[in-house]
């Protein structure tokens, strides 16, 4: 064997064991050379696609713009990578098709200028990302169905809860006499589990909404809105003979009603879990690797370490202090919305010495809009 | 359509499916300082027969109160077709909903309501009402309180 003879059947080898599809097209689309990869990738017999038109492996509705790309590819003559383009539709020589990415690169090969292609079939990549995203879109159908459930049911529970609050404050509004005072008792019961059940039912509705709404991200102050929920909250604070204090606040990227809604749920909770002594409540603030960090410390009856996760969920409150305070929404609601934001939200205490809720927010750029 | 109590002065509508929220409307507002007579409709359609039907001699309602998750023709339905009516389209609505949090909600949709009221209707929430829109108050008449 001659030396040119050598290198040419080295050559020959060398492109038959490429791990992949080869194909060498010249103008005009006709393939000089493919690989074995490459014959059985389309299903043609060994030798069967050399000297056909590289047409013939794209589906018959795309042949003629596939042409026409060719030839305008023929004449940029760049390269174009595998991962950067696109998935596009190729056919084998049964007729049945398979998604494929397709690497282009334009070459001299014996004085002619050619474009050498690899072939991928990502079939399965195809398979697993569409079957991903038809699992994303049914979730979001799931969720968007239990948030219309919630609400609806919500404010199907209110009428039938109206009725019962409703009808024993006529009947106690009617009842006036001595003999009548321990079915007065009895209604005023009656009356209350209908209102504490109310205040069940919209707060379910809350965190329906407070997990659906789309949300309406701009620049809030944190102090202003922490002075209307303390301003909301007044009697409350009145009433206990709470000290609220706060550092200084920044202004933050948020939903102005969903943060006020979360410094309400945290404060009332602050509020209500109190210990023996007048509680005292601090908004802490500081900043932390990109993210605001607040912390409301109490010095109410704090939280065993076992239940640090729990009570973050729907009705996953401690024991009330008091019959019927305990609605087990509020800190549900303050997670959903803090996750809403791009934020989290967790609890330290100790028992019995109070507890502190930190969440944070992502320092947002005012320009950008919500990831 | 269940009659006030014939006073001859210009009535309250109350359209309302729900009937314990009707009753409890009543039996609240019979109990109060509102001297005007109310009349109460289950249906949307109902309403809108008695007052297409109205006598040119006839007061039109001093306000609407109006339940927004009707049956059949909803409050929405209704209360478009009572703002593009000439005859109908001044008389104020007061939209009735079953959680303060719908409020919010129902503003950004932009409803021709003059305002909104929580469910159950008192007097008390009312006159509240009406402290808060003039429009409302200037049609509500209050029985003099008896000492």
């Amino acid at each position: 064997m001659s030396g040119t003879a050598r290198e040419q059947a080295l050559t020959t080898a060398v492109l038959a064991a490429v791990p992949g599809a080869l194909l060498v097209v010249a103008r005009g689309g006709v393939i000089r050379f493919c690989n074995r990869a490459a014959e059985s990738l389309f299903g043609y017999d060994s030798g069967a696609l050399a000297g056909e038109s590289v047409d013939q492996l794209v589906p018959a509705a795309l042949r003629e713009s596939h042409a026409r790309l060719r030839a305008a590819f023929a004449g940029q003559a760049r390269e174009r990578t595998m991962g950067g383009g696109l998935v596009v539709a190729a056919r084998r020589h049964d007729g049945s098709e398979f998604p494929a990415m397709i690497a282009l690169k334009p070459a001299m090969l014996a004085g002619e200028s050619v474009i050498t292609a690899l072939v991928r079939d990502v079939s399965e990549g195809v398979e697993s990302e569409q079957a991903m995203r038809g699992y994303a879109d049914s979730l979001s159908r799931a969720n968007a169905e239990l948030e219309r459930f919630a609400a609806a049911a919500a404010h199907d529970m209110n009428e039938p809860l109206r009725a019962i609050a409703g009808y024993c404050a006529l009947a106690l509004d009617h009842s006036a006499g001595p003999t009548d005072a321990q079915v007065r008792r009895w209604l005023e019961q009656a009356r209350d589990g209908a209102t504490r059940l109310r205040a069940v039912v919209d707060g379910l509705l809350r965190h329906a909404r407070s997990a659906g709404a789309a949300l309406a991200v701009e620049p809030v102050a944190a102090d202003a809105a922490f002075a209307n929920v303390r301003s909301d909250l007044e009697l409350l604070i009145a009433q206990s003979a709470a000290r609220v204090t706060h550092d200084p606040l920044p202004t933050v990227q948020a939903d102005p009603a969903l943060l006020e809604q979360l410094l309400r749920n945290l404060l009332a909770n602050a509020l209500q879990y109190r210990g023996e002594a007048a509680p005292v409540i601090h908004l802490a603030y500081r900043r932390h690797a990109g993210h605001h960090v607040f912390a409301l410390s109490d010095n109410g009856i704090g939280i065993e370490a076992d239940a640090h996760q729990r009570i973050f969920e729907i009705f996953g409150t401690l024991p009330a202090r008091s019959p019927g305070t305990g609605v087990g929404i509020g800190l549900a609601v303050c997670k959903t919305i803090v996750a809403r934001h791009g934020g989290e939200i967790w609890v330290s205490s100790v028992p019995g010495a109070g507890a502190t809720f930190h969440f944070t927010l992502p320092v947002r750029d005012a320009a950008r809009p919500e990831p | 359509m269940t009659a006030g109590n014939g006073t001859g002065f210009a009535p309250v509508v109350l359209v309302e499916d729900s009937p314990s929220d009707r009753e409890l409307a009543c039996e609240a507002l019979a109990a109060g300082r509102l001297a005007n007579p109310l009349l109460t409709f289950v249906s949307g359609e109902e309403a809108l027969a008695a007052l297409a039907a109205r006598s040119p001699g006839e007061a039109p309602p001093v306000l609407i109160l109006l339940d927004l998750n009707l049956p059949g023709m909803s409050g929405r339905e209704l209360l478009e077709v009572l703002r593009r009516t000439p005859s109908l389209a001044a008389i104020p609505v007061v939209a009735l909903t079953s959680c303060d949090d719908d409020h919010d909600f129902l503003r950004g949709e932009g409803l021709p309501v003059d305002a909104y009221l929580t469910k159950p209707v008192t007097p008390a929430r009312l006159f509240a009402a009406a402290a808060r829109v003039e429009r409302l108050a200037s049609g509500l008449l209050t029985r003099p309180r008896v000492r």
